[in-house]
This record gives C-alpha cells, structure tokens and sequence, in this order.
C-alpha cells in the first residue's frame, strides 16, 4: 500500500538500492526519529520501544561495524586517511545490503581533502536533516555532555567543534559551528534534503513522522503509524531507559531522555547566554523560524 | 638492518621496524620475512575485492591512499611499498594489523581481538568491540600484579592436549592519550605510534624479558557496554553463545570468509570456545569505574582458585 502517490512515481522511477541519512546536531530529535523508523522496519508493534535495538540505522561512525567492511581498524589512521577512505567503504555497505540502509549521521555535510563528498551522491537517495532550536540544544547538550551551559553554548561557536574520535567506540564527527552544520544540509542541492524541525515533531507528529516515513521509502497504513507513535512516546522512551539502561547514553551524563520538551530553555538560560546564541545563530535561526521580526525568540 | 621478532608464534625477519614489539634472537630461518618492495596495484584475479583490498586464499594486497600499498603471500612474506612522508612507525601499524591478519588468514591460524593478563599461571583474555576498553583493562590489571601476557592481538592454537595456546603479540599496550592522561600519565614520555594520532606504545616491564612461548588461555571476558550497578556482572556464556563471541571478536575474520574459508574459520573458533569458559562482563563504561572492575574480577578469580 502506498499512501503517498508521487512517492510511488519515484520509486519506480528510481529502482536502485541506496542510502538515506538521517543527520542532525546532536540533541535535535536523532534518536527519537530512529525509534520510530525502528518500530516501523520491525513490522509488528512492540510491547516496548526497542531502544536498545536500533542496529536496523547505525550510526556511521560506529567503528565496529565501518572496521569490519574496511578491513582495517579506524584507530590506525588518521583523520585524513579516514575520511578519504569513508566513500569507498560507505559503497561497499550498499554493495553488500539486499536493500536500502539508513543511518545516523551528526557530521555537517562536507568533502575530504581530495574533494570527494563523504556522504557520495551516486549511493544517496535522500537526507533527512532534523534541527531544533539551538537554544533548546544548547540546554540538552549540556545535560548530555555534563558541561555547564557556557560551555555547550562555547562548543556550538567553535567552526571545528567535534565529537567523538580516540579511543571512543566512535569515530571523529566534525560538526563545525551549529549554524554552518545546518547549513551545509538544507541548502544542499545536489540530493533530496527533507528538512524537519523538532518542535514540529512534537506538535505535529502524526503528519511530521508519516511524511518522513514515506520519504524515506517506509510505507505503513495510518493505524500502524499511530501504534508506532504511541511506542515510543518519550515517557515510553524514559520508563524504559530507567528499566534497562540505554546504550547510546554518555556515560557520563545521568540519563538520555530527559525532558524531549521545547522550551525548557526559558527555564534555564539567562539573558546573556540567550543573546550570545542568538548573536551567534541568528540568521539560520530566523530562517528557521526560531526568532520573529523583531530578532526575539519565537516561543 | 633487520630486525628479529616472534609475534603470534611466528618467528619474523623484517627490514622494518615493528613499533613496540620487542625483538627476540631466533636461530633458523624465518616464518615471515617483510621487506620494502615494488607492489602491484591490482592482483590478478582474487576471489574478493573489496573496497581497500583484494585477497584470495593465499594472496591479500592492500592500499590505503596516502600511506601505503602491503602484499602478503603465502602466509610466508609481506611486501610493502609506501607513500611520500609514510615514516616507518605509519608501517608498523599496519603490518602488526592488517598484515598479520592475513598472515593468520593465509596460514589458517586464529587472532583473538583481545589483550590478556596472566592469572594463576595462565592466561585471561579480555575482547570487546572496538573502543570497549580492552587495552585499558589490561594495563589496569598489569599494575594491580597482574602481568601482561599480550594485547590487541592473541593468537589462539589447540595444542596436542586440545587445550588452548596464547602465542602472545608483543610486551607493550597501545594506549590513547585520552586514556593515559585520565589516569595520571603524561602520554609525552612514550613513543607516539604514528604522527598525528593520540595513540602511543607503553612498553610494560622490561621489553627485553618478553617472553614469547606460548601459556594456555583459560578463560575469555567479553567486554560488554552496558553496565549498571545493580547487573550481574559476570555473566558465564556456554554453547552456541560462547562460539559467537570467538567468532565474531577474532581478528579480521571476513578475510577467513572473502577467502572462501569461511568454515575452516568455525571450525577454529568451535575448538577454541569448547576449550575456554567464556564469561560477559557487564561493568559500567569509564576510567572512573576501572578499579572497580579490577576488584570485581579479582574476586571472581578467588572464588575459582
């Protein structure tokens, strides 16, 4: 069944196997969206959101499994040498998959030094870039990292901010300044880019998540997306993560659901960091949509 | 120059430098000879090609833009030819990695990812996932007297008795600058294993007393990420779950499978799970909990002695 017509036309147009990208900055709704796909791929409802089982959209950099279709191991080489590696081993992933892959990437858009995309057109099929407010990020990303808010907000100015790298289970991911990540995604023109704010996953979920869903080549009735909705509410997603731990958690932070709320950052921030992001942000954030006419914060 | 190593059991002749592998003087002809050479860009019909190599039973050429091109053959000699500025420690790495996985691969052998302290006069392995914290633990265990039988790399054998041989790898941990500067060290005081990366060999007691014969492998710990206080911590796994962890932590086990030996390769690690008890040890990530895990496992190995 296909609920969505032109999605139908250009799936028979374009037969080919690929990959679609579900990228973000950190704390922007990632994992969220990655539930509900999960709970979707599965086919049958869960009785719990499968938190700890979401291997279906790995995250790229996860060296275990970029190692294993390398051949060799990550933590040998240098940035360099693994970004200019990264296209052949990302076609190699496709060229073992029986069908389409998904994964989770938090890099901006970028080349290597040889001026290859890392992200290759000809095995991309489309990206999905999720973006939050970024005072709201700042506020989750110092919870996340156990930095105070200063530092979070420091790190989302810094053009070579990145994360992971070193002996971490995950491989260097440049992120650059918040602003310029977003950007790198959503005025890309080269392959299908669907932008979707956060917030707009919370107050629109039904129609945010079917739409992703169909985007990225996942058909499913009203009903079975509703039930997939329902699974991996965020109170779901925090009771379980209490009941049995999530893995992707930073071991350094308490926990990894902790409010999913928009807003919370009026709550938290004092004036002078809200104006330093907005200092820092404010021309993607008013393209976005997260400040007025007046350069004020759009609550 | 050359340089005289036993790594893995294997006695190695090589006109390059293996980074912190201490050399031992070994009568007789070599099992491996690596030598700097000419290698050629392509092989001429391999079995498998994949996106940094190519191989088939007894040949696998690897190129790594920027860094170097390394042939091995017959499970007998390693070629490679490398790229402006690769300095000899950028070799060392990958003929210690990938190399000798296809060396383990042509000659059938079995690599472990795993490092291993000596325990009551044997051998405990630790493996895990890239990054789980397998060098980390170790170095952890060698300073609470615990001494380094090998790290990153086991080759495993059954011996006469079926029991199970550690041929151990080199008498030094590879450790990241984050994990030495967590735990007090400055990384400036050892060699860096290649410029540019925060990576460097710890040389542990005196490299010149490396011992290389084999000690029996005894029991395997697989390093699990998730870890909370109140879990069972050490978990014993049995039957097809134990072969798994063999199977899928042995080193670079796809070229097993590329090379179409694939089941030469279960059968290895069947032996090899059948001989050892194999444990998950759940214990929380970070420096910060190292001790603990140290004093867990301590208290595991009272309660078996």
């Amino acid at each position: 069944m296909m609920a969505n017509p032109q999605l139908a036309e250009r799936i028979v147009a374009s037969p080919r196997k690929g990959i679609y990208w579900i990228a973000s900055y950190p704390k922007s709704g990632n994992t969220w969206l990655r539930i509900f796909l999960t709970e979707l791929l599965a086919g049958a409802p869960s009785p719990f959101p499968r938190i700890n089982r979401l291997g279906a959209i790995p995250s790229l950099s996860g060296r275990p499994l970029f190692d294993e279709i390398a051949g060799v191991s990550t933590s040998d080489l240098t940035q360099r040498e693994i970004d200019r590696i990264r296209p052949a081993v990302v076609r190699s992933m496709l060229g073992e998959a029986r069908s389409n892959l998904y994964f989770k990437v938090h890099d901006a858009n970028r080349v290597n030094d040889r001026h290859e995309r890392i992200f290759p057109l000809d095995v991309t099929l489309g990206t999905v870039y999720l973006v939050r407010n970024p005072l709201d990020v700042a506020v989750s990303y110092a919870h996340h990292s156990a930095v105070d808010v200063d530092r979070a907000i420091e790190w989302m100015a810094l053009p070579h901010h990145c994360i992971g790298g070193g002996g971490r289970g995950q491989m260097l991911q440049p992120l650059g300044h918040w602003s310029s990540h977003v950007r790198s995604w959503i005025d890309e023109e080269a392959m299908p880019v669907r932008v979707i704010r956060y917030e707009d996953m919370l107050t629109e979920t039904e129609r945010t998540f079917t739409e992703t869903a169909e985007f990225v080549g996942l058909t499913a009735d009203a009903e079975r997306i509703r039930e997939a909705i329902d699974a991996v509410s965020f109170d779901r997603l925090r009771t379980r993560e209490e009941e049995v731990g999530f893995w992707e958690k930073n071991p350094i932070s308490e926990s990894f659901f902790r409010s999913g709320r928009a807003g919370d950052w009026a709550d938290v921030l004092t004036d002078v960091q809200r104006d330093r992001i907005i200092e820092d942000h404010g021309a993607v954030m008013r393209r976005l949509g997260y400040l007025d006419d007046q350069g004020e914060p759009v609550r | 120059m050359t340089y005289s190593y036993v790594l893995g059991g294997l006695h190695i002749r090589s006109e390059l430098p293996l980074g912190g592998a201490g050399e031992s003087t070994v009568p007789g002809e070599p099992d491996v000879t690596i030598e700097e050479a000419a290698v050629p860009r392509a092989l001429e019909s391999p079995t498998h090609r994949g996106p940094l190599y190519e191989l088939d039973p007894d040949r696998f050429l690897l190129a790594i833009d920027g860094l170097a091109r390394v042939l091995v053959e017959d499970g007998t000699r390693v070629e490679v030819e490398r790229a402006e500025g690769t300095e000899d420690r950028d070799l060392a790495v990958l003929l210690l990695g990938p190399a000798f996985g296809a060396l383990c691969q042509q000659r059938r052998l079995l690599a472990l990812h795993a490092s291993a302290v000596r325990v009551d006069g044997a051998a405990v392995g630790f493996t895990g996932t890239s990054g789980a914290g397998k060098s980390t633990l170790a170095w952890a265990l060698t300073e609470a007297g615990h001494p380094l039988v090998s790290d990153d790399l086991c080759i495993v054998r059954p011996d006469t008795e079926g029991r199970i041989e550690l041929h151990p790898f080199a008498p030094r941990l590879k450790l990241w600058g984050h994990a030495l500067r967590g735990r007090g060290e400055e990384p400036g005081g050892y060699d860096q294993a290649r410029r540019g990366l925060d990576k460097y060999w710890m040389p542990v007691d005196d490299p010149t007393a490396f011992d290389p014969t084999p000690t029996i492998l005894d029991r395997l710990y697989l390093l699990a990420g998730l870890g909370r206080p109140h879990d069972e911590q050490i978990v014993p796994v049995r039957g097809l779950e134990a072969m798994g962890i063999v199977a899928n932590h042995s080193y670079r086990r796809r070229y097993f499978a590329e090379a179409g030996l694939a089941l030469d390769h279960l059968r290895l690690c069947e032996r090899v799970a059948d001989e050892l008890s194999v444990y998950r040890l759940n214990r929380p990530i970070g420096l910060d909990h190292l001790r603990d895990t140290v004093a867990v496992l301590e208290s595991h190995w009272e309660e078996q002695s």
